[in-house]
């Protein structure tokens, strides 16, 4: 028993022995035929040749990223040459102009939608007033909606409901839907619209 | 540490395991390290060259139209720098001017049977603003049909404004530079024209100075995006206005251009006929100090 233990360790061993020359020699083969891919194979493989000079992945990435900031500069030297008029000041209130001239478009799509929802009738809706105030960016509209029997109230919430579908609206709000009736026009909805613009 | 390798020393079998076995730590790092590589090269290279020559190309073209107008653009500056501070944005606000200019609102629009009353104009004290200029407020009351509404209100609008390229939105710009960046860098001297023509100037004869800018554009791509400008932009409005008797009065009383003014508050009132409005209109008008 102790005989063929002694001889099983002995030919591990003998197997240790002859192995380990050919495993060292392996790993050395691999490692260099890969270090030699490494500085020789790969750069062939990912540098590239791009605007006249050969350049690896991070090379690219850089000169990716100054082309990129280098556009950038020079489109705000462009505008600067397009704009006839490079003073800051006149930059600002020319965009605050434009900031606060919301109210003929929300005028004019006022209109649009009282046409679109009325094109035979235009005495539906009586606007009593309408007010526009540019620095809450807001306006407010007083009136009535007449000669519709009595589905004054619903008219009065599809107008509502169109004016929040316009883009630049960004809130609507309304004091409240009430039906009345007089002898000049029976029945008739009074509102009062908060409009906030963007 | 010094018996490990003494020992490993008089044993050539351990010593080869261990080389080996470091040989192979360093094989598998090399492995991981080309597959990285390899995969970084089709991830990440192969976008950034196909994106590359579009990049070039662009910034070749923007350095082409740069050289070519900043020859135009440093005459032209200088000119409009002084428009801006005699008129648009003055030391002081010029009181008679404004109301001389409300004047003349009021009679063309008389005139052409858009208005029928004019209030008093009330012009506030300067006060200071938080753009950094200075401000007075101004209050006037109308009684106009619509279309005078329409035109009091674009002539506050237009107040201050001195070139096609102000009177067009930063949008607007960007999509004919971007057009003509790709079908013709070289157009972009004529664009820069049309962007810097004065506004009443441009108005009297539209179709010289579009015509002019179409020319230099062979492609129907960037005539279409111009065309679609000029038909959409705050230029329909100038050149119905300012063609009419509107721009030449003003032109002629030398109220053009107008001082710079922003809307502050509008209140309109149906008037006692149909289609007539009572327009309470308040603006402000700025200066650099007053």
């Amino acid at each position: 028993m102790q005989n063929t233990q002694n001889t099983h360790q002995d030919s591990l061993e003998n197997i240790m022995k002859r192995t380990a020359f050919p495993f060292f020699f392996f790993a050395l083969v691999l490692m260099g035929l890969l270090a030699l891919s490494w500085y020789l194979l790969v750069p062939r493989l990912t540098h590239i040749e791009v605007g006249g000079s050969v350049r690896d992945i991070a090379e690219l990435k850089t000169y990716t990223s100054d082309l990129n900031a280098q556009i950038l500069t020079l489109q705000d030297e462009r505008k600067s040459f397009l704009l006839p008029v490079n003073n800051a000041l006149y930059e600002r209130l020319k965009t605050l102009k434009e900031s606060r001239s919301s109210f003929q478009i929300l005028r004019s799509n006022l209109n649009r939608i009282m046409k679109t929802m009325f094109p035979d009738q235009d005495t539906v809706f009586a606007i009593a007033d309408f007010t526009f105030d540019a620095d809450s960016s807001s306006a407010r509209i007083r009136g009535e909606i007449r000669n519709v029997g009595p589905r004054s109230m619903t008219v009065l919430a599809q107008f509502v409901e169109a004016i929040h579908t316009l883009p630049f609206v960004t809130d609507v709000k309304t004091d409240g839907y009430t039906r009345q009736e007089n002898d000049a026009y029976g029945f008739y909805s009074p509102f009062t619209l908060h409009i906030d613009l963007q | 540490m010094r018996s490990f390798f003494s020992r490993l020393r008089h044993n050539p079998t351990a010593l080869y395991f261990s080389g080996g076995a470091l040989f192979l730590v360093v094989s598998i790092i090399l492995i991981v390290a080309h597959v990285q590589t390899i995969m970084e090269a089709s991830t990440i290279s192969v976008p950034l060259v196909s994106k590359i020559p579009l990049l070039e190309r662009r910034l070749g073209s923007l350095t082409e139209q740069i050289e070519l107008t900043q020859l135009h653009a440093a005459v032209r500056t200088g000119s409009q720098q002084e428009t801006v501070e005699v008129y648009a944005l003055p030391q002081d606000t010029d009181i008679a001017r404004v109301i001389a200019t409300f004047e003349v609102i009021r009679d063309t629009l008389q005139r052409q049977g858009m208005l029928s009353r004019m209030s008093d104009i009330d012009i506030g004290d300067p006060q200071p603003d938080e753009t950094g200029a200075t401000v007075r407020t101004l209050s006037v009351d109308f009684s106009v049909s619509d279309e005078g509404l329409k035109t009091v209100m674009l002539l506050v609008r237009l107040a201050g404004l001195l070139t096609v390229g102000d009177a067009l939105t930063p949008d607007e710009i960007a999509l004919l530079v971007d057009r003509t960046e790709k079908e013709n860098p070289s157009g972009i001297i004529a664009l820069e024209q049309f962007l810097s023509a004065d506004l009443l100037r441009y108005s009297e004869n539209p179709k010289a100075y579009e015509e002019q800018v179409k020319r230099s554009f062979g492609n129907t791509t960037f005539v279409n995006a111009f065309d679609n400008v000029l038909r959409t932009s705050l230029l329909r409005d100038v050149r119905e206005i300012l063609q009419s008797d509107m721009g030449e009065i003003l032109q002629n009383y030398r109220l053009w251009p107008m001082q710079m003014m922003t809307v502050q508050g509008v209140s309109i009132i149906p008037g006692s006929a149909r289609g007539w409005q009572k327009l309470s209109l308040k603006a402000r008008v700025y200066s650099v100090k007053d």
